[in-house]
């Protein structure tokens, strides 16, 4: 006999069928099994069930009681170490036995700093679009910001732009051939952690 | 003549350190994006050298930097001044220039 | 003269201030800004993300394994620290919750792969062995009640039912992260829902 089989019947209907139609939401409606009392009573037990699962978890986070700072606290101070450096950008030099590099995480680090200084503003993501390995090449610089929508939106992301473009004159390898500051998100506050 | 490594690897480090701007140096990884739980593993380094990393190689002596460096002043500037510093460094230490230097900067605070 | 053997890069304090400013702010962003953040490469917005959903992904990771001291721990660490690796090939990132999740499964199932060597999850004997169940702060009766009854089914079950009815993934998903084939996992899961269903009503 094939165990994997549930014999075992609510009404006439096995766990598997009432299971499935439970994760379907209901829809669309099955009259069949609607109309089935014990398959019904069978659905309310498994729904309570499946409430019962969703807790677990939140459940579990309490029962820690803040027993995670510990691996947390491991896992972001190893990360610390680290770095997204991402590609090289060449530095324009006569010596040809140098090599003289500017990383993009590096300025990437710096423009999120400098979103930093500015007040409801946050540097989400930079991201540069042209081909970075000739040295002093063109390259099209995109920076996607999240605002605080009660702040004056254009006014800091102009003012930015600002900021940016004078870092990247001073910091960047390459030739900036434009310079774009997107609003892509709103901070939230009262965001809970 | 082989070069003392360790030794050069600390003179250069200490060269480095010397050029203003720069606020750290760091021992080179394979690539910086790989994970290393702790930054003193990183493959290569000497154990009583520095963390600028200086090698044979065939020809020559190979010598590696990784820094972070100062928003107040040009990364750009910074990498070429830190790339003269350990050319000279390296010569006056070694008797020899070396003939393959990378200079990489990482973080700009 | 002061020679430091060399010099590692030290947090330096800001300048600004205290970070607690800019973690406030962090903690404001949506999880698909903190996601784009961090695959830009700020760790500080990365921290806030498993500071969300570590703990979540912990207790996910320990339905799976069931038992085993400090297993769960070192799981949702090795998850962590991929994630972080891995962050800049998010294809969703307001979905980021999700595949965090993804990775604390597939973590700890390797790890509950490791526990039988020479077997696969689906040639383990039905009998279930009585593990003894982990002492949880009742705060729900039947919540409590429903941890321990999935925390005793053997492992192959209680992986497939976590997987499906914790973590909610599809059929297809749980083949793909346990190795088993799609018939396998619907009996296994047919069979850890008619014992969690058996047992529960002794709870009723």
């Amino acid at each position: 006999m094939n165990d994997d089989d549930v014999d075992d019947r609510f009404g006439a209907f096995t766990l598997d069928e009432l299971s499935d139609y439970l994760d379907s939401g209901r829809d669309p409606v099955r009259d069949d099994i609607e109309s089935d009392a014990a398959a019904r009573a069978a659905l309310v037990r498994l729904g309570e069930l499946r409430a019962a699962s969703s807790e677990l978890l939140d459940a579990d986070v309490r029962a820690a009681d803040g027993a995670d700072e510990g691996w947390i606290a491991g896992v972001l101070a190893s990360i610390r170490t680290t770095a997204h450096a991402g590609r090289d950008i060449p530095v324009p030099d006569d010596d040809p036995s140098s090599t003289l590099v500017v990383t993009e995480g590096a300025i990437r680090g710096l423009v999120r700093a400098l979103g930093d200084t500015l007040p409801g503003v946050l540097v989400r993501r930079t991201r540069f679009t042209g081909d970075l390995s000739v040295p002093g090449g063109p390259v099209d610089v995109e920076v996607a910001i999240v605002v605080d929508p009660a702040a004056p939106i254009r006014s800091r992301a102009d003012e930015l732009r600002t900021i940016v473009a004078a870092a990247l004159a001073e910091h960047a390898p390459f030739e900036v051939r434009s310079l774009t500051v997107r609003v892509a998100d709103l901070l939230a506050p009262g965001r809970n952690q | 003549m082989t070069a003392d490594t360790r030794a050069l690897s600390r003179a250069a480090t200490e060269a480095v350190l010397g050029v203003p701007g720069v606020r750290s140096v760091i021992p080179p990884g394979p690539r910086l994006a790989v994970l290393v739980r702790d930054v003193r593993s990183v493959l290569d380094l000497p154990r009583d050298g520095g963390a600028v990393l200086v090698d044979e190689q065939g020809e020559g002596l190979r010598v590696r930097v990784v820094i972070v460096v100062d928003a107040g002043t040009s990364a750009i500037g910074r990498a070429k001044a830190v790339r003269d510093v350990v050319v000279r460094r390296v010569e006056d230490v070694a008797g020899r220039r070396p003939t393959d230097v990378t200079v990489r900067v990482v973080e700009i605070v | 003269m002061p020679n430091p053997e060399f010099v590692t890069r030290e947090p330096k304090p800001d300048p600004r201030g205290p970070t607690l400013t800019e973690d406030t702010q962090l903690s404001f962003l949506s999880d698909g800004s903190l996601v784009e953040r961090s695959a830009d490469g700020d760790a500080a917005a990365f921290g806030v993300l498993i500071h969300r959903y570590g703990p979540l992904m912990r207790a996910y990771a320990a339905r799976i394994l069931g038992h085993g001291d400090g297993e769960a721990d070192d799981a949702v660490q090795e998850a962590s620290l991929l994630a972080w690796q891995r962050i800049d090939t998010v294809e969703e990132p307001d979905r980021v919750r999700t595949w965090l999740f993804r990775i604390a499964a597939n973590k700890a199932l390797d790890r509950l792969r490791r526990r039988h060597p020479h077997l696969d999850l689906e040639a383990l004997p039905e009998a279930s062995e009585d593990r003894p169940v982990d002492e949880v702060v009742a705060t729900r009766m039947q919540v409590d009640a429903l941890a321990g009854v999935v925390q005793n089914l053997p492992d192959a079950q209680r992986a497939v039912w976590v997987l499906r009815e914790i973590g909610g993934a599809s059929y297809a998903e749980i083949a793909e992260q346990t190795g088993l084939s799609a018939a396998s996992v619907r009996g296994l899961l047919a069979r850890a829902r008619r014992t969690v269903l058996e047992q529960m009503e002794g709870w009723r």
